[in-house]
């Protein structure tokens, strides 16, 4: 465990972590808003509002810059969102949306009204892929996508730079750098552990769990993308085949051949300028 | 509650010199008085303060904002600048007047408080704007004299047009030359008309034919692009909206913003609070409340269950239909005055909304053309140009440095 640990904790022990980097969450923007007046706000990394329900009122003049989250459960309740956009004057705003039949019309209506996106990705059913390629679509293509939407940014910039980065990095769910506090207080990695039965230390299991489907010579044992997913998409069920996973990736990396191209095209007139 | 930046669309006064058909405003006789106006100031500045907002636009209009004495808007300057400096406030003032009491001795007032600048109203032809004893001629007669001797004092002067089947009758480019070429102005938008207000027989017939609304918007596109755009002249809401299209920036009108209700309030000279002046002294039923009765700005705007209409309209109307255009993150719904004075309920899409789809895939089409023509002006610069390619080039836009569009406060929608 290093010093740089960042702890996604409820917003009730906030007094118990004091002094750690911290992703605090809530169902209540007052509970969110009382812990930016009680806690070092130099501590909170961002805040997560777990309920569209919540009156946002609190968050609108206090702790101002502290990045927000809300998390959008169930995302046929779009339209909530228009109730946030004051928020955008004060926080940077990220709408997590998990990716469940639907879940395209609210990364829509996000992005329509400037917020970042990020999707809450599982093990996403073949039915799933196909709305996950829609909105790929939107983002690489459409001119009113202004905000990133992750894990398609992260990788698109990933695969331009030629740096490979984690997808449990990206969906902040690399247990080297980010721990999830439940409820009761118990450690685990992230919200979809909680319950499961992790062997060993936390701090390497993605490690000894990549290497072990290599081992095994899983699906993941001849992927091109293996090095930016690290079997993410293999927890819970390491049986789940990644074919429409893979035309993501593979969407993306043609996606970032177009970039260099173009701005290759360019730099060339710039020269001849 | 707002953000980080409040406007307030005020009227002092609920009186007007003219007596347009289709006036969406149920005129009184009431003015604000100093003592009033300085209990408002207060009012919004607490709110301001409840809600960490420190910049507020205050957009003059009435009524007809020149039907107040000039010693009055003198007295008013001071009382706000001197209120915004104890409170901290950056306070800025837009200035829409009908132009017909219009006098030399309003410019030393119009430069200082409302930096030069002052926003009117003519449609060309002018056919439903008239004096009290007068013909729409007549008005539109003193209202060319009057706009033109501003303009020679060197007052900026923009102006917002109202279609109506004559325009559609006459084209884009007689009504772009009218505006340009025959009043000199360099600033102009245009507003779809909507029947707000009292009932009369003109209002009846302000609906136009959508198909042929949207097919003059983009006539005016390209009469722009040929003769506006590289020429300094601004034509609302397409110049804007070719700017969002280009760079993703462009300041877009009020109709099409995530929702009006974050963004501005109305106060008229009785002190009743409304979402914005087409609804402030004509609607009753939509009033959020009287400030000079409220102790609390903030408290009235919170428990008001006709702004929790305004609030919650976006989020009744996109999923009906919106969320599936491609223009969602423009347009947001449209306009609620426009859709309940058409309707009889805010909560549906705007009855432009075919108009407008017309309006955005023009401006697309135009920002996409002008990015080609810059690439292929840079590569003729270079010589890197075939001479096929170089035919393709408008000539305005050839070697001629592309202009940077004006930007523009939040348009509020003023009265026609």
């Amino acid at each position: 465990m290093t010093t740089s640990l960042v702890y996604n904790i409820p917003a009730k022990l906030i007094e118990t972590y004091r002094g750690h980097n911290l992703i605090v969450r809530s169902f209540s923007s007052f509970e969110l808003a009382n812990c930016f007046l009680r806690a070092d706000i130099t501590d909170i990394r961002f805040a997560q509002l777990l309920s569209v329900e919540s009156d946002t009122s609190a968050l609108e003049g206090s702790g101002e810059g502290i990045p927000l989250e809300i998390f959008l459960e169930d995302p046929e309740q779009y339209h909530q969102l228009y109730r946030f956009v004051n928020l955008l004057d004060s926080h940077p705003v990220r709408i997590a949306i998990p990716v469940v039949a639907g879940f395209s019309d609210a990364v829509k209506q996000a992005s329509s009204l400037d917020f970042c996106v990020k999707l809450e990705l599982f093990q996403p059913a073949e039915s799933l892929i196909d709305e996950l390629e829609f909105v790929l679509d939107l983002y690489l293509h459409r001119i009113y996508i202004r905000q990133p939407i992750d894990f398609f940014q992260t990788t698109l910039l990933s695969f331009y730079r030629d740096e490979p980065v984690s997808l449990w990095q990206i969906a902040e769910e690399n247990p080297e750098q980010v721990r999830y506090i439940t409820d009761e207080g118990e450690e685990t990695i992230s919200k979809r552990f909680v319950g499961a039965r992790i062997e060993g230390e936390i701090g390497n299991f993605t490690e000894r769990f990549s290497q072990k489907l290599i081992s095994e010579r899983r699906e993941c044992h001849e992927c091109e993308f293996f090095n930016r997913c690290n079997g993410y998409f293999k927890w819970p069920d390491r049986n789940y085949r990644c074919d429409g996973i893979k035309r993501i990736f593979h969407t993306l990396k043609r996606a970032t051949q177009e970039v260099r191209q173009d701005l290759a095209a360019y730099d060339a007139l710039e020269v001849q300028a | 509650m707002m953000g980080n930046h409040f406007s307030i669309i005020l009227l002092p006064t609920n009186k007007c010199n003219v007596n347009c058909e289709y006036c969406f405003e149920d005129k009184t006789d009431d003015r604000m008085s100093l003592d009033q106006l300085s209990t408002v100031m207060s009012k919004v500045f607490d709110y301001m303060d409840e809600s960490s907002i420190r910049g507020l636009t205050i957009h003059w209009q009435g009524g007809e904002i020149m039907t107040m004495p000039l010693e009055w808007f003198e007295g008013a300057h001071d009382l706000i600048q001197n209120a915004a400096v104890t409170r901290g406030k950056v306070v800025e003032h837009g200035l829409q007047s009908n132009l017909i009491g219009y006098h030399a001795r309003w410019n030393n007032l119009i430069q200082e408080m409302f930096g030069n600048a002052v926003g009117t109203s003519m449609d060309y032809p002018n056919v439903h704007r008239k004096l009290f004893n007068g013909s729409a001629s007549d008005y539109t007669r003193i209202w060319k004299y009057n706009v033109q001797s501003a303009l020679s004092a060197g007052i900026n002067i923009g102006v917002i047009a109202v279609p109506n089947q004559s325009t559609l009758d006459v084209g884009a480019e007689e009504f772009y030359s009218y505006f340009v070429d025959e009043i000199g102005v360099k600033s102009f938008q245009v507003n779809t008309p909507f029947p707000g207000g009292e009932e009369n027989d003109t209002k009846k017939t302000l609906g136009l034919d959508i198909e042929q609304l949207g097919q003059f918007f983009v006539d005016l596109t390209d009469v722009w692009l040929e003769r506006g755009y590289n020429r300094g002249v601004s034509v609302g809401p397409v110049d804007e909206l070719v700017q969002r299209f280009t760079d993703g920036g462009g300041c877009l009108p009020c109709i099409w913003q995530s929702n009006c209700a974050d963004e501005f309030i109305s106060i008229d000279a009785r002190g009743f609070v409304a979402q914005c002046d087409c609804w402030v002294t004509s609607y009753p039923e939509y009033f959020f409340g009287n400030i000079y009765e409220n102790d609390s700005l903030g408290k009235m705007l919170l428990e008001s269950s006709a702004r929790r209409r305004f609030v919650e309209r976006p989020g009744v109307v996109i999923p009906k239909d919106c969320i599936r255009c491609d223009y969602l993150s423009i347009c947001h719904g449209g306009c609620p005055v426009r859709t309940y004075t058409f309707s009889g309920t805010m909560f549906e899409k705007d009855p432009y909304c075919g108009v407008y789809l017309s309006i955005f895939r023009k401006a697309e089409e135009a920002a996409a053309k002008l990015a080609q023509a810059r690439a292929l002006n840079k590569q003729a610069q270079t010589g890197s140009v075939s001479v096929s390619q170089r035919k393709q080039i408008p000539e305005d836009t050839l070697i001629t440095n592309l202009p940077i569009l004006p930007s523009r406060l939040v348009q509020i929608e003023r009265r026609h």
